[in-house]
């Protein structure tokens, strides 16, 4: 059998990561070969995002030009907020958008074919297909967080670089919720209810995580933690003390967030192949 | 009657997916709590923003949330024309049923589930808790029958879009395109808080029947008087966009038989 | 044919269960069940045992939903058995996924792997990455895969203009590509006409001998008959035959001809008990 290898049972970590890292740039090349198979609906589809993006602000525009002020919150300082969470939103929906269809992959059977590949499904499963659509929203967010931080008088580099970083470990935050929900699949038929869930969470990020009571603020800190995703992240440029702390720890719990959700969604899928029965 | 009998299988069809129902339970929850905080909190120190109460937006919003579920649009009317493209649609041009009524009838089945297993209880549940106040049971009535048009424009609404995609040959950006559409609806905010050329267009096009009128009449944002004009303008809207989505259709199979896809 | 004397495959009481949820037949039972669900256990494989060797050629035959996908899902690791174990390579297969995919190669007819959108080449240069083959080693494969299933003139074409027995042929080609050395197909004929099916025949009798192993399923028994060196008979879920075809054709009480035949009166008498 010609250049057959004999194959490493064990794999060291560090090499398996470089090796997926590697691979990334193979599966985003062809992810954006296929988009750009059909140029007329690619480009129709980020002007469809556009007018979403617009339609998106001019609610925001609309609620913002009455109310002027949320709870202690003034204008550029909900604006940042709301920036910096539709900032991580986009990146999510960008790279991480193919979670959502587990339960189809689940479905048809396609879940089959990771399993039979030496690579990491959930990798499999998020580099394997990307839509390319939301680069309107993320234009949007950038807007909003570059006005927001000059009225605020607060454009420093470090600001802005702060921002990237936030919204980067935000998107984590969001592909944990939208991993755990969606990997209910592996349990359960029909996700279209989780799935949903997963895009309602993300609402609560939007406004200051000060407006709403107890309960709710601790739900969103510590067991949904979308406040990482822009309240927390924003307290780094608004915030003192220890709110300001709180916030520098952000990338800190999306970490922990993925790892938790990855953990989960290992074990979902073990319930999908049946182990321990 | 057939088409009562697709709306009933859609209907009974809910009951299928058990974890799928209490998450969506848990959105629709997740969604008004956030509505009840984000108001209170622009209503600190203010007693009137775009001249409506405290009491008034939250009525809208909260029915609004109430009736979310009521009001999707369809995903069989929206994906009409890749029924089309892939030659699934020889299928349904086989049975002796007109394909828009049985999807507006299927589309009412899965809404009815909706409204009962998650609207309804949230209802209960805000009314007993007293965030939301029940309206005199006129008002109740004319919201009811307002509802159900609502759902009558969506779904051609829907319908509608599904079948320019027929025209435009791809599917993408439908849903984006809808957004701006539930944004004139007055899904996400009462009309008031637009600005004025904003209010303006909203007024002369047919999305407010998609949602802004039967929670203005139930949270009293549409005073007495202007109750029954606009839902006057709601059935003539809800009629005109059936009629429309139908020729719509029509031609779009003309055009099918004639280029034989 | 020689075989190499260890064997590549060994399953022992191999068994798989699946919990389905029942539905109501009316209203009122959807809502019971809705509220408190039933359950009802399906017994897929049940307690299955047999011992491939390296480079033989097995055809595995059952009726709809006998249980042939659920085998093939245990030996490649994407099911855990429920009771029993198996091994492939001398692994078991879900413990060391990785490691086994690296050896191994599926094809699930009418299940594409190809890239839809892109050309064929494309597809072949993703899964060299993949599968992280040294490029001599990918480029002498790509040639030879090439020139046994005529795919070369295909290369620059996209997936989606390729009639199906032209992307049957790609995806063997695929299957095959970073050299496994046991390879399952899952009904990889289906849907195809008599000339691709003969063309893809010859492909696994060549690649049989160059002592892959081989484990076939499919519904189309002249595949088999011309493939298969051992036949193993699936039914309920119990192998109710495994030996040589001849075997077969002796057990079902005559010297028929057809091994379609001989098939039918088998299961006719295994319905009889």
């Amino acid at each position: 059998m010609g250049g057959m290898r004999e194959p490493k049972l064990q794999e060291s970590r560090l090499s398996s990561i470089w090796r997926h890292a590697r691979l990334y740039y193979w599966y985003l090349r062809a992810n954006w070969l296929s988009l750009w198979a059909y140029p007329v609906p690619f480009i129709m589809m980020n002007v469809a995002g556009i007018v979403y993006a617009l339609g998106s602000v001019a609610a925001v525009w609309a609620l913002f030009s009455k109310i002027h002020a949320i709870g202690d919150w003034t204008l550029p300082e909900v604006m940042l907020i709301y920036g910096l969470s539709i900032f991580s939103r986009s990146l999510f929906h960008l790279f991480w958008i193919e979670l959502m269809n587990t339960s189809a992959m689940v479905k048809a059977g396609d879940i089959d074919r990771l399993l039979v590949r030496p690579l990491n499904p959930m990798y499999q499963l998020v580099a394997g297909y990307l839509d390319n659509d939301d680069w309107g929203e993320l234009l949007t967010a950038v807007a909003l967080v570059w006005t927001s931080l000059g009225m605020l008088g607060h454009r420093t580099v470090a600001n802005v670089f702060w921002c990237l970083l936030a919204s980067v470990s935000g998107s984590l935050i969001f592909a944990s919720i939208h991993a755990v929900c969606n990997g209910m699949a592996f349990f359960t038929v029909e996700t279209g209810g989780f799935s949903q869930l997963a895009w309602t969470t993300d609402e609560f990020s939007r406004y200051p995580a000060d407006i709403y009571g107890k309960g709710v603020r601790a739900l969103i800190t510590w067991v949904i933690p979308v406040a990482f995703a822009s309240f927390y992240p924003a307290q780094v440029i608004l915030g003192e003390g220890r709110l300001r702390l709180i916030g520098l720890l952000s990338p800190v719990a999306a970490i922990l967030s993925f790892a938790f959700a990855y953990w989960f969604w290992g074990k979902a899928m073990d319930k999908y192949q049946g182990v321990g029965n | 009657m057939k088409y009562l009998m697709y709306a009933r299988s859609e209907f009974i069809r809910g009951f299928r997916y058990r974890a799928n129902y209490w998450a969506t339970v848990i959105s629709a929850v997740a969604l008004a709590v956030i509505q009840w905080y984000l108001w209170h909190a622009a209503y600190t120190d203010k007693d009137l923003i775009a001249g409506l109460s405290l009491d008034q937006v939250l009525a809208y919003t909260l029915i609004g949330r109430v009736a979310a579920g009521f009001l999707t649009a369809p995903t069989a009317a929206l994906r009409i024309g890749s029924r089309v493209r892939t030659g699934a649609i020889v299928h349904d041009m086989v049975k002796p049923v007109d394909l828009h009524t049985q999807l507006l009838w299927q589309g009412l089945g899965r809404a009815g589930f909706s409204f009962v297993a998650t609207g309804l209880p949230l209802l209960l549940a805000m009314a007993a808790l007293g965030v939301l106040e029940i309206p005199s049971p006129g008002r109740l009535l004319l919201f009811l029958i307002s509802l159900l048009m609502a759902y009558v424009t969506v779904f051609s609404t829907s319908f509608l879009s599904g079948v320019f995609t027929f025209y435009t040959k791809t599917a993408v950006g439908v849903d984006y395109v809808y957004t701006v559409v539930s944004l004139l609806s007055g899904e996400f905010l009462p009309l008031e808080f637009f600005p004025a050329w904003l209010r303006t267009a909203a007024d002369y096009l047919p999305f407010k029947s998609m949602h802004y009128i039967p929670m203005a009449i139930w949270s009293g944002i549409a005073g007495p008087g202007e109750v029954v004009p606009s839902l006057i303008s709601q059935c003539l809207w809800t009629l005109g966009m059936v009629a429309v989505s139908k020729m719509a259709w029509s031609g779009a199979l003309k055009s099918l038989t004639v280029q034989g896809g | 044919m020689p075989y190499d004397a260890s064997p590549v495959i060994v399953a022992s009481n191999l068994s798989r269960y699946f919990r389905v949820r029942l539905d109501g037949e009316n209203l009122k039972d959807r809502i019971k069940r809705f509220i408190k669900p039933q359950y009802r256990v399906v017994k897929a494989l049940d307690g299955v045992s047999f011992s491939i060797s390296q480079g033989e050629s097995v055809g595995y035959i059952g009726l709809n939903g006998a249980g042939k996908s659920t085998t093939i899902k245990l030996l490649c690791g994407v099911l855990v058995p429920t009771a029993g174990t198996v091994t492939v390579n001398g692994l078991e297969p879900y413990r060391h996924r990785t490691a086994t995919a690296r050896r191994i190669g599926l094809m699930m007819g009418q299940r594409t792997q190809l890239l839809w959108d892109l050309p064929v080449h494309e597809s072949f240069n993703l899964l060299g990455k993949i599968y992280d083959i040294k490029p001599d080693v990918f480029k002498a494969n790509v040639k030879r895969l090439q020139d046994v299933l005529d795919i070369g003139p295909l290369w620059h074409t996209p997936a989606r203009m390729l009639s199906l027995g032209q992307k049957t042929r790609c995806d063997l080609a695929l299957t095959f590509l970073h050299d496994p050395s046991v390879v399952f197909l899952d009904e990889p004929t289906i849907g195809l006409d008599v000339l691709a099916r003969e063309r893809i025949r010859d492909f696994i009798n060549e690649e049989k001998r160059r002592g892959v192993t081989i484990f076939l399923a499919s519904h189309d028994l002249d595949d088999l008959e011309i493939v298969a060196d051992r036949v193993m008979l699936i039914h309920h879920g119990k192998l109710l035959f495994d030996g040589t075809q001849d075997q077969l054709r002796q057990l079902a009480g005559g010297p028929l001809v057809n091994l379609e035949e001989t098939v039918k009166r088998f299961y006719r008498e295994a319905e009889l008990g």
